[in-house]
């Protein structure tokens, strides 16, 4: 579902040039709950910036449900981050000024061939998902932290996009919310959604389906959980 | 997609009420200002009633005796050359010959002072007034120089209370006429039509002809309407004709006579801002005020465009999220600009509305009459064209303001502004 090929990814500044990633090579398999570990500043949220298409790579490609992604322009990448990810943040970035269900529909505002009803359907669906289906017209001030993630999870995947990218989705959330929020994960892995996050929580990474560890830009390690076989991938 | 993203723009703008009110009053005030003299122009030029017809009039106001080492003067058409020389053209046209004075005007121990136009029966056919009561003066009359006076229903009002006034006597500089007529009050804004009373020119002798400016130039001016809007070139034409064959005639006597006109309703009325010599057509005048407009929306543009840039920072999250969820670099310039064009349109309408309040506070300033007689309504109208034109300064103003925040905003990368941990 998702390819990285020989990925490398350097920052530039007038002054310094770090490199964030180094010759990564990942494939991400339709269906995988994958878990991205690792320490701080080892490149973990670069990765799936780049997997998402929010930053382009320096040197690399990119491969999305097996269409390369190399020299697509900006429309046609947000076209195609609309159609097929979705992105949950560790600080859920939910726009204030909108209720639960309005938070919801906004990616779908930018998709194509999809009317207001349609839009609104899909958004309820993606709510009741989620397990607030009472909590529609609330705006996020008035929710939990659980609850607010829940919401930005329904959004990621309201419009029905297969892949969901999430950074220390439970990073701002005490271990009970985090639950929860693992809990909506894993059910929506389980009806086929491909998922790809980061996390320092080892507890949590062990119950996905692999984990890929990195240190200092270059993924050292890849477990492989149901197995419990442990491959080193020496790079 | 529009009544989400919509819902979204109010609910920024009831959140930033400083931000907003600000810019609303920037905005507003400038379009007050502008849409003032526009409404003041254009309901100078209306076709309202008893000017119904007034796209298809033509004008004489002004003429300039020059004798050569002698004198120069700019006044009115005198009474001689109007009516014995323009108003006699065989042109297929209504010709009316027309002054204005303010007259005494006496009925029973009341006395007042009022603009009374003096003119012929060809006025009440050019100008369509509504007859409350009784009727114009007629040819006969007019030839018969009967002394008869049609007044307006304020005057009426003033004199006689609801009373019926036809064939009542009332005194006009001491002498005495007939009412034979009562019309709805013309507008103040028809610079044409308005008065309290109108009488028969015949009563006023034609003065003879005599050396220098006096017999060209006085008090009248004329209204001319051709038979057909096609007719109006051949008016025109005649007109120059019949002048520089006069000219020719006087040349021995080292007079020279130019008439300004026939001009239509709009020249006349920008001709009121400049002299003869500035004056270079209406469209040069919607020109030069263009480019007055434009340069005066400058400096709120900026100002508004410098509180959309320091608003980037406060907006990030939102805009990086509409891009991480697919929004691309042009629909978001597009949505950014059409939220600051709305916002505009909004001052934009502000301003209208103050703009007509202004124009209604300070009419008689503004469009120089002084209705003493205090019971008429004056007619100002917001038409279609002010409309739109307030539309187009706020879509102008909205794009000034908007382009270049925008296109920044859309250039944010999402990848830097989401990640991380408490925002
Ligand atoms: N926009 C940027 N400009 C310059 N350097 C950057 C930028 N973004 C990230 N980096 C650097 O790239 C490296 C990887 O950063 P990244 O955010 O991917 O780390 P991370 O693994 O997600 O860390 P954490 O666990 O703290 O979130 C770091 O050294 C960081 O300083
Ligand atoms: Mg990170």
């Amino acid at each position: 579902m998702i390819e990285l090929i020989d990925i490398q990814k350097v920052y530039r500044t007038s002054t310094v040039e770090t490199v964030a990633l180094e010759e990564v090579n990942i494939d991400i398999k339709r269906g995988e709950f994958v878990s991205v570990m690792g320490p701080s500043g080892c490149g973990k949220s670069t990765l799936l910036n780049i997997a998402g298409l929010l930053d382009l790579p320096t040197n690399g490609r990119v491969l999305i449900d097996g269409r390369t992604t190399e020299g697509m322009k900006d429309k046609e990448l947000a076209a195609f981050r609309n159609k097929m990810i979705g992105f949950v943040f560790q600080s859920f970035h939910l726009i204030n000024e909108l209720n639960v269900i309005d938070n919801v529909e906004l990616p779908m505002l930018y998709s194509n061939g999809i009317s207001a009803k349609e839009r609104h359907e899909k958004a309820i669906y993606a709510i009741e998902k989620v397990g607030l289906g009472h909590r529609m017209k609330h705006y996020p001030s008035e929710l939990s932290g659980g609850q607010c993630q829940r919401v930005a999870i329904a959004r990621a995947i309201a419009a029905g996009t297969s892949i969901l990218l999430a950074d220390e989705p439970t990073g701002n959330l005490d271990s009970r919310m985090g639950e929860e929020v693992m809990q909506i994960l894993f059910d929506l892995n389980t009806q086929g959604t491909t998922i790809v996050m980061v996390t320092h929580d080892e507890k949590l990474a062990k119950q996905t389906g692999r984990i890929l560890r990195f240190f200092d830009g270059r993924q050292v390690f890849s477990q492989v959980n149901s197995s419990l076989k442990q491959e080193d991938h020496v790079v | 997609m529009w009544f989400s993203y919509l819902k979204l723009v109010f609910a920024g703008m009831a959140k930033n009420k400083f931000f907003t009110a600000l810019s609303l009053f920037g905005i507003s005030s400038t379009v007050m200002i502008i849409m003032t003299v526009v409404l003041l122009f254009e309901n100078s030029v209306a076709p309202r009633k008893p000017e119904s017809r007034l796209d298809e009039m033509l004008f004489i106001k002004r003429v300039k005796v020059v004798v050569k080492d002698q004198s120069v003067s700019i006044g009115n058409v005198g009474r001689r050359l109007a009516v014995e020389y323009l108003a006699k053209l065989k042109t297929p046209a209504l010709i009316n010959v027309s002054s204005t004075d303010r007259f005494e005007i006496f009925y029973q121990g009341k006395l007042i002072s009022q603009q009374v136009i003096v003119t012929d029966p060809n006025y009440w056919r050019i100008y369509d007034f509504d007859f409350i009561k009784g009727r114009s003066f007629n040819l006969a009359e007019y030839n018969a120089k009967a002394q008869v006076v049609v007044i307006s229903s304020s005057l009426s009002n003033y004199f006689f209370g609801s009373l019926d006034v036809i064939g009542k006597m009332i005194k006009l500089r001491s002498q005495e006429y007939r009412i034979v007529g009562v019309v709805k009050d013309p507008p103040y804004t028809s610079t044409n039509c308005f008065a309290e009373a109108w009488v028969p020119s015949s009563l006023i002798d034609i003065p003879a002809e005599s050396e220098g400016s006096g017999s060209w130039s006085g008090e009248c001016y004329l209204t001319i309407l051709p038979n057909t809007p096609a007719d109006k070139q051949r008016v025109i034409d005649d007109v120059n004709d019949l002048m520089r064959k006069l000219n020719i005639r006087l040349a021995s006597k080292k007079t020279t006579v130019t008439l300004t006109g026939p001009d239509d309703a709009k020249t006349v009325y920008v001709r009121g801002y400049q002299s003869d010599e500035e004056f270079k057509g209406v469209t040069q005048f919607y020109l030069k005020w263009v480019s007055f407009i434009l340069l005066f929306l400058l400096l709120p543009s900026v100002n508004l465009m410098s509180l959309n840039i320091t608003r980037i920072r406060e907006r990030a999250t939102e805009i990086a999220l509409r891009k991480a969820f697919g929004a691309s670099r042009g629909v978001l310039v597009k949505q950014l600009l059409i939220e600051n064009i709305i916002l505009t349109v909004i001052g934009g309408v502000i301003g209208l509305t103050m703009a007509y309040a202004v124009l209604r506070i300070f009419a008689y300033q503004l469009f120089n009459v002084s209705p003493d007689m205090g019971d008429v309504d004056l007619v100002i109208t917001v038409n279609i064209s002010a409309f739109i034109l307030t539309l187009l300064v706020c879509f102008i103003f909205g794009i000034f303001s908007g382009i270049i925040p925008a296109l920044r905003m859309s250039k944010l990368n999402p990848a830097e502004i989401l990640k991380g941990g408490n925002k």
